[in-house]
């Protein structure tokens, strides 16, 4: 789901497209917008299995607030999709509960 | 807030339904002109310009109801039966209300204002999941009603980090706790990860609620920074710029 020409604000500008793994799957992204945009936009509406009742969670605000579409990004758990961009090479996961840490940062 | 009201109605035979567009404010927009089939509602010069309803040639036929992506658009009929006048309202909620289904009817500001019966609800695939609710509403309420509400199920998360339903904080009000900081003790509700920016304003009120007391004599829970979820290793850098 993407809006290719918007009525306002035109259509959309190209830029670089980049590849992020969505659990090991190459996703094509354009290079900067929100993971979840991109994901979205690939179809895939799940970021989390919940803590305690084990449901899916996905995007709920989109600004930031709820972390409902937090994800393991690049190893790092709860890390909020809606407001992180995409950057080439990046590793997206489902996160399952409150996550693990992969490996430590940089 | 302003309330509305009857001056939208001016000139329109009162037996009559009619649209009543609620749009005050002057941005870029105009689905509602497009989406009226009787060319209905213009934009006199700038697309940014307010919608202006012609009386004489709406046909009340409610189309531009879901077109509005502001939901600013509705539907009156003061005369729909001798008690009864009835208001299209949109609706973009769930559970889903059904016709002959009784609904809490409520103001402009989310108030409860009666009660009224659910005539018919309109979703066809235009509608892109804009519902149109018709719901007949004790005469003299047509231009004070514009939201309808199902009762929320008790099992509802109002807490969506730790899972927190309604019926949940409803317990714990009745256990004592009569402030946001007592319930999120007893319950966890705004201890998960967002911190409480979905559900506090919803715990305040389900304490008013269940206690009788204005939302405004609630005691809001305690704030301490950090005010945005950040990493534990910035603090432990010092980083000052966040
Ligand atoms: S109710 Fe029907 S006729 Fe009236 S303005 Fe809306 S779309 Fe046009
Ligand atoms: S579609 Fe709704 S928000 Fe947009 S101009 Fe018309 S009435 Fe106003
Ligand atoms: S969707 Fe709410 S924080 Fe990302």
């Amino acid at each position: 789901m993407r809006i290719h020409d918007h009525p306002i604000l035109g259509p959309l500008p190209s830029v670089r497209e980049v590849k992020l793994l969505f659990n090991g799957r190459p996703i094509m992204a354009r290079e900067g917008e929100p993971i979840a945009a991109a994901l979205v936009a690939a179809g895939v509406w799940e970021s989390h299995c919940s803590r305690k009742a084990g449901e899916p969670r996905g995007p709920f605000c989109m600004i930031g607030r709820c972390t409902d579409c937090v994800m393991v990004v690049n190893g790092i758990p709860n890390v909020r999709t809606c407001i992180t961009p995409v950057e080439e090479g990046m590793g997206v996961e489902t996160q399952v509960g409150r996550g693990e840490m992969k490996h430590a940062e940089g | 807030m302003k309330t509305g009201g009857p001056e939208h109605a001016v000139g329109i035979p009162k037996s009559q339904p009619h649209a009543v567009i609620e749009c005050p404010q002057e941005i870029p927009c105009d689905p509602c002109v497009e989406a009226c089939p009787h060319g209905a509602i213009r934009k006199e010069g700038s697309i940014a310009s307010i919608p202006v309803l012609d009386e004489e040639l709406c046909q009340g036929c409610g189309e531009c109801i879901p077109a509005c992506p502001g939901l600013a658009i509705f539907l009156v009929d003061s005369c729909y039966s001798e008690d009864c006048a009835l208001v299209g309202l949109p609706h973009e909620m769930l559970p889903m209300p059904v016709a002959g289904e009784r609904v809490r009817l409520l103001d402009r500001c989310g108030r409860e204002v009666g009660v009224g019966t659910v005539t018919e609800v309109r979703l066809r695939g235009a509608y892109d999941r804009t519902a149109v609710v018709y719901v007949a509403v004790p005469r003299g309420l047509e231009d004070v009603v514009r939201a309808v509400a199902v009762l929320p199920p008790d099992d509802h998360y109002v807490c969506r980090c730790e899972e927190v339903t309604r019926q949940m904080i409803e317990r714990a009000v009745e256990d004592g706790a009569t402030t946001v900081d007592a319930v999120k003790r007893l319950t966890r509700a705004g201890m998960g990860l967002c911190q409480g920016r979905t559900c506090r304003r919803l715990v305040s009120a389900i304490i008013a609620e269940k206690t009788g007391k204005p939302l405004e004599e609630i005691l809001p829970a305690t704030t301490r920074p950090p005010l945005r979820p950040l990493p534990l290793d910035v603090i432990c850098r010092g980083d000052d710029e966040l």
